[in-house]
């Protein structure tokens, strides 16, 4: 089967281990996006995929032949890189090619004599041929003879993933690639990058921090932090499934709310307000949990009558119109939360105001004094 | 001046009060000007002038009158065999030291660039002739070359080789000068292009590797080369004027000989003008030397400017 293996894999610069035992099957034309902080990690595992830095163990195979011993050039993977690295000398057409002219042999390397070497107009021709067509499924054919410093930040980036795709490699890895976009930019490339993923049918590992990225581009996400892995899923499996706090304080903008469950003299207190009957659901998993808390995610709350006796009280702190959706932050006892609201249900509400939400407990999450999800047989089979 | 008044001009309309703060005061700007400008003129724009006009005349040192001989003086120089030969020498000299010493260090620079222990030793060891002095260290050379009592005369001896009489071997001498001149100065350019290497971004080389580059010939030619140009343009043109300016060795060590084969325009002029007193003649070669140095320098930064690529902005 061809794809990416990586097993085991380690790295540690000095004392610091930045990549903690990394295991992970990438299948061939999958789309995987390494996701997490700055610092967890996630650029070391894909330079170490690049061969720019050296494993300390563990292996990793493409297409099944080892590769973790192999130089960068012997790889055959190609790489966008956060600066883009283009070579500033070089013309756009020039940095395109340059990967298919390191193939030819060495005198058609040699800038400037090569010119005296025979066979020369013949690579050009057959390189340029390629080229081309790149270049125009870029939208970039009009830029051929500029140089990268007369190209827009959009641009650059364009010719960063050409000069990536004329090798036509089977694995690409992209660091970071629209972290230098302005946000209108970064929208419209992140649809290019999807549509020329299914285009190439190629293996991509992506590495961001911006979970919107992952959610949106990935077949699956790998949410990596201070150099171990928290979870590997599917975009919604983390959204909504997530393994531990920290994954799902991570995944969702906004944040999920998070209420501390106490239970005083057998009475339940959620964020400080005693629920009267708590549901069956969070029961039996809340109970043996001290100190638990109960994430729920900002549209799990509808908006209810005051004195609803199942939902939670507090006072208005902040309102943000957002025009397709409104969202209320609202101060209770014990927590501060934030509610997801359509624009017409929050009409009419202003700062300062008492106001009631019910939670959704079918899609409440319970997780442990150390952060980690407490799951019942009652809990899944309510999500 | 105009250019100031139609400032004045646009600027009234707008804000009548401001125009007469913000009013360039010319002589206030002057006064700025003048001490610069003073230092420049003494030490630099009168003499010139001064030598040129005397390149016209057969003053000679000390001299009460003078008269003008028009371009005698350029004449005799263009007709007499030993100018001829000095310039050759020069030629001679340069052609083998401007190579050489950008050469050597870019050679320095770049192992002591990848060199990952003991880089700062190594710098410090290459750059250390840089602060001596050079009158005083071509009397260490002429010890350390000496055909009877040199260290070098010794280690070619234990090696079963004729020890070589560097200084006063007429086909030899000129290269002993430029290789005493090209130790004393390769540190500094060693260190210059340690500095634009170090600018080179460490992303281009591992873009480099990931499209494929290979061997290290490719690195330098498609990364490390073309990224140093600002560097090794500035670099060339230093080489270049430092190494015209080779005198001292000449004067301390073999004061032109021997039987003039290291006899050097320069050395030339200081003859001519310091030790026959021929004023007039000396400023005729200063004066062509000037000018030969000028277009060099101007010809360098115009052409190789062109080709030189100054970084992404």
């Amino acid at each position: 089967m061809a794809g990416l293996t990586i097993r085991r894999a380690q790295k540690s610069f000095g004392t610091t281990a930045a990549v903690h035992e990394f295991s992970l099957d990438i299948a061939d034309g999958e789309f995987v996006t390494l996701l997490g902080p700055s610092g967890c990690g996630k650029t070391t595992l894909l330079r170490l995929i690049a061969g720019l830095e050296t494993l300390s163990g563990g292996e990793i195979v493409l297409d099944g032949r080892p590769i973790h011993d192999l130089p960068p050039p012997a790889r055959n993977i190609a790489m966008v890189f956060q600066s883009y690295a283009l070579y500033p000398h070089k013309t756009v057409a020039a940095n395109i090619a340059f990967p298919l002219l390191m193939q030819a042999a060495l005198p058609l390397r040699l800038p400037g004599l090569r010119r005296f070497v025979p066979g020369r107009a013949a690579l050009d021709r057959r390189i340029a041929d390629r080229v081309a067509p790149i270049a125009r499924m870029l939208q970039i054919e009009h830029l051929l003879a500029r140089k990268p410093a007369q190209l827009s930040g959009g641009q650059r980036q364009r010719v960063a993933l050409a000069r990536a795709m004329v090798r036509e490699p089977r694995l690409f890895l992209m660091d970071e690639p629209l972290s230098n976009l302005d946000a209108k930019l970064r929208g419209s490339t992140r649809a290019d990058i999807i549509d020329l993923h299914r285009r190439l049918k190629a293996t991509f590992v992506y590495v961001t921090h911006d979970q919107g990225e992952a959610m949106t581009m990935s077949d699956r996400i790998v949410l990596m932090h201070e150099g171990r892995v928290q979870q590997i899923g599917k975009p919604l499996e983390l959204y909504a499934n997530p393994a531990n706090l920290f994954v799902a304080e991570f995944i969702g903008q906004p944040m999920i709310n998070l209420l501390p469950l106490q239970f005083v003299g057998g009475v339940a207190q959620l964020a400080g307000q005693a629920i009267r009957n708590l549901p069956p659901c969070l029961d039996d998993v809340a109970l043996p949990h001290e100190e638990a808390r109960i994430g729920l995610r900002p549209e799990a709350f509808a908006l209810a009558e005051l004195g609803d006796p199942q939902a939670l009280m507090g006072r208005i702190h902040l309102i943000e119109h957002l025009g397709n959706e409104t969202h209320i932050r609202i101060s209770l006892p014990g927590a501060e939360i934030t509610v997801r609201a359509s624009s017409s249900a929050a009409h009419g509400l202003s700062v300062g105001q008492p106001l009631a939400v019910r939670p959704n407990w079918s899609s409440a999450l319970v997780f442990d004094k150390h952060g980690n999800r407490a799951r019942s047989a009652a809990l899944q089979a309510a999500a | 001046m105009s250019g100031a008044s139609e400032i004045v001009a646009l600027g009234s309309a707008a804000a009548p009060t401001r125009v007469r703060e913000t009013a360039p005061p010319l002589i206030a700007n002057a006064l700025y000007l003048l001490p610069a400008f003073a230092v420049l003129a003494v030490f630099f724009l009168l003499p010139a002038l001064a030598t040129l006009g005397i390149s016209f005349t057969d003053w000679t040192l000390g001299a009460r009158k003078f008269t003008f001989v028009g371009l005698g003086n350029y004449l005799d120089l263009m007709a007499s065999a030993e100018f001829r030969l000095s310039l050759v020498n020069t030629l001679k000299l340069n052609l083998f030291v401007i190579p050489a010493s950008f050469l050597v260090a870019l050679a320095l620079a770049l192992a002591i660039h990848n060199t990952v222990k003991l880089a700062p030793l190594w710098q410090t060891i290459y750059f250390l002739p840089v602060t001596t002095t050079l009158v005083a260290m071509a009397f260490v050379w002429q010890w350390v070359l000496h055909p009877e009592f040199g260290v070098v005369a010794w280690v070619l001896t234990g090696l079963g080789y004729q020890p070589v009489n560097w200084l006063n071997d007429s086909s030899l001498v000129l290269y002993t000068v430029g290789f005493i001149s090209l130790w004393q100065l390769v540190g500094y350019y060693m260190v210059l292009f340690l500095a634009g290497l170090s600018s080179i971004p460490s992303s281009l080389y591992e873009a480099a590797a990931v499209d494929g580059a290979r061997n290290p010939l490719d690195r330098f030619l498609h990364v490390t080369w073309p990224m140093l140009g600002p560097t090794a343009l500035f670099v060339f043109v230093i080489t270049v004027i430092k190494s015209f300016q080779i005198f001292d060795v000449v004067r301390v060590l073999t004061k032109g000989g021997p039987n003039k084969a290291s006899e050097i325009v320069l050395h030339t002029l200081y003859q001519e003008g310091f030790v026959f007193l021929r004023t007039g003649r000396a400023a005729a070669i200063a004066t062509l030397f000037f000018v030969v140095m000028l277009a060099l320098t101007l010809y360098q930064m115009r052409v190789l400017d062109r080709r030189v690529h100054y970084g992404m902005r």
